[in-house]
């Protein structure tokens, strides 16, 4: 199961580059939605990604919080699902952003049961240590390239893996009703 | 009642800043008064500062917030009582927080417990509270449902759950066996989930053993079994979990935070911060699911404000892991001083920041309106405070689960043989 988690490698939040010049920072704090696929070349396997990211932002400094899940699609490797949580930290250039971010992924402990099935025992998989590179896009949107590299010992990940996602603000605060 | 609470303004300026800094001044509240969401002021001294600081989950135009009781009397059961002073001195405390010793009832009398001259005043809270009065346990129809700011998302389950002491039990039946329910017992408490909706769910049955030995250093403890059994998978796996102290995405609530603390106690450090009055809905007068499925539950449909809520004695108490990769670094806990309840726990991440706010509320067993949880022989009246739903609020993302189990009973199995079937993991597969 440990080397299933393997593919968990993905994705997450933390961005930027230093400027070059002076530019005009986007305000980009808010939650934000996030969906995105992690392929590997030559391989069927595709991941679909879905959850939560939390941005702050002081500047063109932010930090990020990072709640989400991974679910198979397509493929048998690795488990049906996991959970990545964390943090980290994000710079903006521009409408540019790089950053990286640390993640904890949690698996259930059964395979093929979902990992946000209430009360289910579930297991700490590898920790990512993820980097991030993307743009604010003309709606506000963001895309995200994300690579990672597993921390500590115990698990590997399988090369040729690719992940992007889209995160669109939701929200300013998280007191803001969905509905009014 | 005045006075109490100007001896409480007091005695909370002298207390820890941090814990109390919001009980400054306000008017007083007495039994009887209805807050409206233009009167909400007068609710910050009387509730924890992390809640008071995200009131917006749980406040709102249109609540009708009625004062019910000041300090009730919400002892435990005469038979948990007798208990509690039978086996005074008895409990001890070991390394790494460990418990032994322990027999039936309170493990360490709250009325001993120094909560600020005694460095392990924290961790014979914490056991008191593990060993509280519920019953036989406590049986429930329930349904977990999810919000994202406001919107109820379309995932929910619905189902049964039984929890069971197997030890401890104070019960005139099982005194001649030391409070275990079968002889030689090596289980503290049994957990059965058995999901009925949704369809795609239905079936998926779980089973946790809690042993006695979990109360050992946790370098020697005797970890959770867990069966379940999956519709999907059509058979029974075991796990034996070690931590499950995890916190996942799409559902805030981890395993070990039901109750606010659900987990095995050595594997944290616990110190007391201090004792103080606060309000919370404890007798519930308004009934939730099963009894009523629309019941309002706010805007954010994370809010009991709509109830009763009654003024408190709270003990609170924080713990940190000791495993470094659990994903709070700590966790406060408001319990209330008498019944050993929860009331408000608040988890902060590893940076250091709030996280998850858990609130629950409450039914008496002896209300008039909860004709369901009756008496047993040798335990009549039963005398239990029971939780009757949760919530969690991810005060981060915005997002949150709500419990309802409002039948929750803490009433015995019929019979033995109707418990000893239930606690077998054969069941789990049986007639499928």
């Amino acid at each position: 199961m440990r080397k299933a988690t393997l593919l968990l490698a993905a994705f997450c939040a933390a961005f930027a580059a230093p400027p070059s010049r002076a530019e005009e920072v986007p305000d980009v704090a808010g939650i934000y939605e996030i969906q995105g696929e992690t392929t590997v070349a030559g391989s069927p396997d595709r991941f679909v990604i879905t959850g939560k990211l939390v941005l702050r932002q002081k500047g063109a400094d932010c930090t990020t919080i990072v709640e989400a899940a991974m679910r198979r699609a397509a493929g048998t490797s690795g488990p049906v699902s996991a959970a990545l949580i964390g943090s980290g930290e994000l710079k903006l250039s521009g409408r540019k952003l790089q950053g990286k971010a640390e993640l904890q992924s949690l698996v259930s402990e059964v395979p093929d049961l979902d990992v946000a099935v209430p009360f289910a025992p579930r297991t700490a998989g590898p920790v990512l240590d993820a980097t991030a590179e993307g743009e604010v896009l003309a709606d506000g949107a963001i895309k995200l390239e994300i690579r990672s590299t597993v921390i500590g010992e115990g698990f590997t990940l399988p090369e040729g893996r690719k992940t992007i996602v889209i995160a669109k603000r939701v929200a300013r605060s998280p007191t803001e009703l969905k509905k009014k | 009642m005045h006075f109490r609470v100007a001896l409480f303004a007091i005695a909370s300026s002298l207390l820890p800043a941090a814990l109390f800094a919001q009980d400054v001044s306000g008017p007083s509240l007495k039994t009887g008064d209805v807050i409206t969401f233009d009167k909400l002021d007068s609710l910050e001294r009387y509730v924890p500062k992390e809640f008071w600081d995200n009131r917006d989950f749980f406040f709102y135009e249109g609540m009708q917030l009625r004062i019910g009781a000041v300090d009730a009397d919400y002892a435990a059961s005469d038979a948990y009582q007798a208990a509690t002073k039978a086996n005074a001195g008895k409990a001890t405390l070991g390394a790494e927080s460990s418990l032994s010793g322990y027999v039936s009832g309170q493990p360490f009398p709250m009325d001993q417990v120094d909560c600020k001259g005694d460095p392990q005043a924290g961790v014979k809270i914490a056991w008191n509270f593990d060993h509280r009065w519920e019953g036989e346990g406590g049986s429930a129809k329930f349904i977990y449902s999810y919000w994202d700011r406001g919107e109820r998302l379309p995932l929910y389950y619905e189902g049964k759950s039984r929890r069971v002491w197997l030890s401890g039990r104070v019960d005139p039946e099982y005194q001649a066996t030391g409070g275990d329910v079968f002889r030689g017992e090596q289980r503290k408490r049994a957990y059965g989930i058995e999901v009925e909706a949704p369809f795609d769910s239905r079936g998926l049955t779980l089973l946790t053993y809690r042993y006695k030995g979990s109360e050992n250093p946790a370098s020697t403890t005797h970890n959770d079994d867990t069966w379940v059994y999956s519709p999907s998978l059509r058979r029974v796996r075991r796990i034996s979990s070690a931590q499950r102290a995890d916190a996942v995405a799409g559902t805030d609530f981890t395993f070990d935070d039901l109750f606010s603390f659900d987990g095995i106690i050595p594997q944290y450090d616990w110190k007391c911060l201090g004792k103080r009055e606060l309000i919370a809905p404890m007798n519930s007068q308004v009934k939730g699911y099963p009894f009523d499925e629309e019941h309002n539950f706010g805007p954010f449909g994370l809010s009991y404000a709509d109830d009763t809520w009654d003024l408190r004695q709270a003990v609170v108490i924080e713990f940190t892991p000791r495993a470094a990769d659990h994903p709070y670094s700590k966790k406060v806990i408001y319990i209330d001083e008498q019944s050993m309840e929860p009331l408000y726990s608040f988890a902060y991440d590893r940076k250091g920041e709030l996280w998850k706010l858990i609130w629950h509320n409450h039914r008496w067993s002896d209300d008039p309106g909860f004709p369901e949880y009756k008496g047993w022989p040798g335990v009549d009246p039963p005398r239990d405070l029971t939780p009757v739903s949760d919530v969690i609020v991810n005060v981060q993302t915005g997002t949150g689960n709500r419990i309802e189990y409002w039948d929750r009973s803490g009433t015995p199995f019929d019979s033995k043989g109707a418990l000893r079937r239930y606690i077998d993991q054969n069941r789990l597969t049986k007639g499928r």
